[in-house]
């Protein structure tokens, strides 16, 4: 199989299962049959440039008609998808300090691995505890390494005055955490005994959206774009599996 | 899933061009892209991804039907599928030609396009 015909069955990987299963195979069978008229006529870069955005189109149309409370999950994994790229492809050309291969490495790979798992974890029935279980800890970790290694004072020197006060926004992360653990831990008790979640769930929800607007919509203009783009996909990821796990805890 | 009633005209440009192609004969995917590229002249190029989401929602209304066998078996590749027009599905075609054939009389009695004398189906009938 060419690497292009095995990238393009891994992205269909994305689509929703019910979708996949009835026109994966076709889809993969033009796919290739249209490659191969494109490379013979010699228009291969506009091909991948069609389908890339021709896929991310179709898995966000067929993902909102078949599984509407999936769509923010989905849009987590491709926002960590980018994520990761960004991590691989594109900072170290910034010059990242050497002291952080570390954390690069992390943060390059955590996010892959927490696709993949949650690509296996939606082609199975417990989709939503895998998928939070992996957020939370790989959030968590992140963290901590944060702290561990002194990222965030590596930052800090960077920044200038308007960068600093928006990264004030991502400290606040800490606090986001700390409240989706615990929404984690309270759904699990309150899905157990069947009942209604109380109003609490409701602040919770409230704080989610304050959350994202806090980090969308900072007040200052950030001088080092490079710096801060990272911090506004990983929050959108976990923000977005956040808003997910809302959605799911409130079928109770 | 039953056919949505609501569901009809106006449609798309890539739907209606899909719908286009196979009212001539049944096609399978890449078929019907390479006959929509070139009845457009390069304008609509369909992706896999948005072919299909039309193909799955026209499924949905009735308006296509997968067929159970390939016309070509012997000289076609197995993996193939081939999809046709139900009637439903060419009424709705048809709905929506009279629709842009109303539309271009519109432009023509507004000066906007020459006026060239365009049949109706039941003038050619």
């Amino acid at each position: 199989m060419k690497p292009e015909t095995w990238l393009y069955k891994q992205t269909l990987e994305l689509y929703p299962r019910a979708y996949r299963e009835q026109f994966g195979e076709p889809m993969l069978e033009t796919y290739t049959d249209a490659l191969n008229a494109a490379k013979l006529e010699g228009g291969a870069f506009e091909f991948h440039k069609l389908t890339i955005v021709d896929s991310v189109k179709g898995i966000f149309r067929a993902t909102a008609e078949i599984e509407k409370p999936d769509v923010l999950a989905r849009v987590g994994a491709i926002l960590a998808i980018i994520y990761a790229l960004y991590y691989l492809l594109i900072n170290p050309l910034l010059g990242v300090n050497p002291q952080f291969k570390l954390q690069l490495i992390f943060e390059s790979i955590a996010p892959v691995f927490s696709v993949i798992g949650f690509i296996i974890a939606i082609r199975r029935s417990f989709s939503e505890w895998l998928y939070f279980a992996l957020m939370s800890v790989f959030g968590t970790i992140k963290l901590v390494l944060d702290a561990y290694l002194g990222t965030y004072n590596w930052y800090f020197q960077k920044y200038q005055l308007p960068d600093f006060v928006y990264q004030l926004a991502t400290i606040r992360g800490w606090v986001g955490w700390a409240l989706f653990l615990t929404l984690f831990i309270f759904v699990v008790l309150r899905s157990k005994e069947q009942k209604r979640l109380s109003k609490l769930i409701w602040l919770f929800l409230i704080d989610t959206l304050v959350w994202v607007g806090y980090i969308l919509v900072p007040a200052p203009q950030p001088l080092r774009t490079e710096f801060h783009f990272h911090d506004l996909l990983f929050w959108l990821a976990t923000i977005s599996g956040a808003v997910y796990f809302l959605v799911f805890a409130l079928k109770f | 899933m039953p056919p949505k009633p609501t569901e009809g005209p106006p449609l798309t440009p890539a739907a209606f061009h899909i719908l286009l192609s196979l009212a001539e004969n049944e096609q399978h995917g890449y078929g019907i892209i390479k006959t929509v590229l070139e009845r457009s002249g390069g304008e609509v190029n369909l992706g896999a991804g948005t072919l299909y989401g039309n193909l799955k929602r026209f499924m949905d209304l009735a308006w296509i039907e997968e067929l159970e066998a390939r016309p070509a078996a012997d000289l076609d590749d197995e993996r193939r599928r081939y999809y046709r027009l139900t009637k439903h599905g060419l009424r709705i075609a048809e709905l929506e030609a009279e629709r842009l054939e109303s539309l271009v009389r519109h432009a023509q009695a507004a000066r906007l396009l020459p006026n060239i004398r365009i049949s109706t189906k039941r003038e050619v009938a």
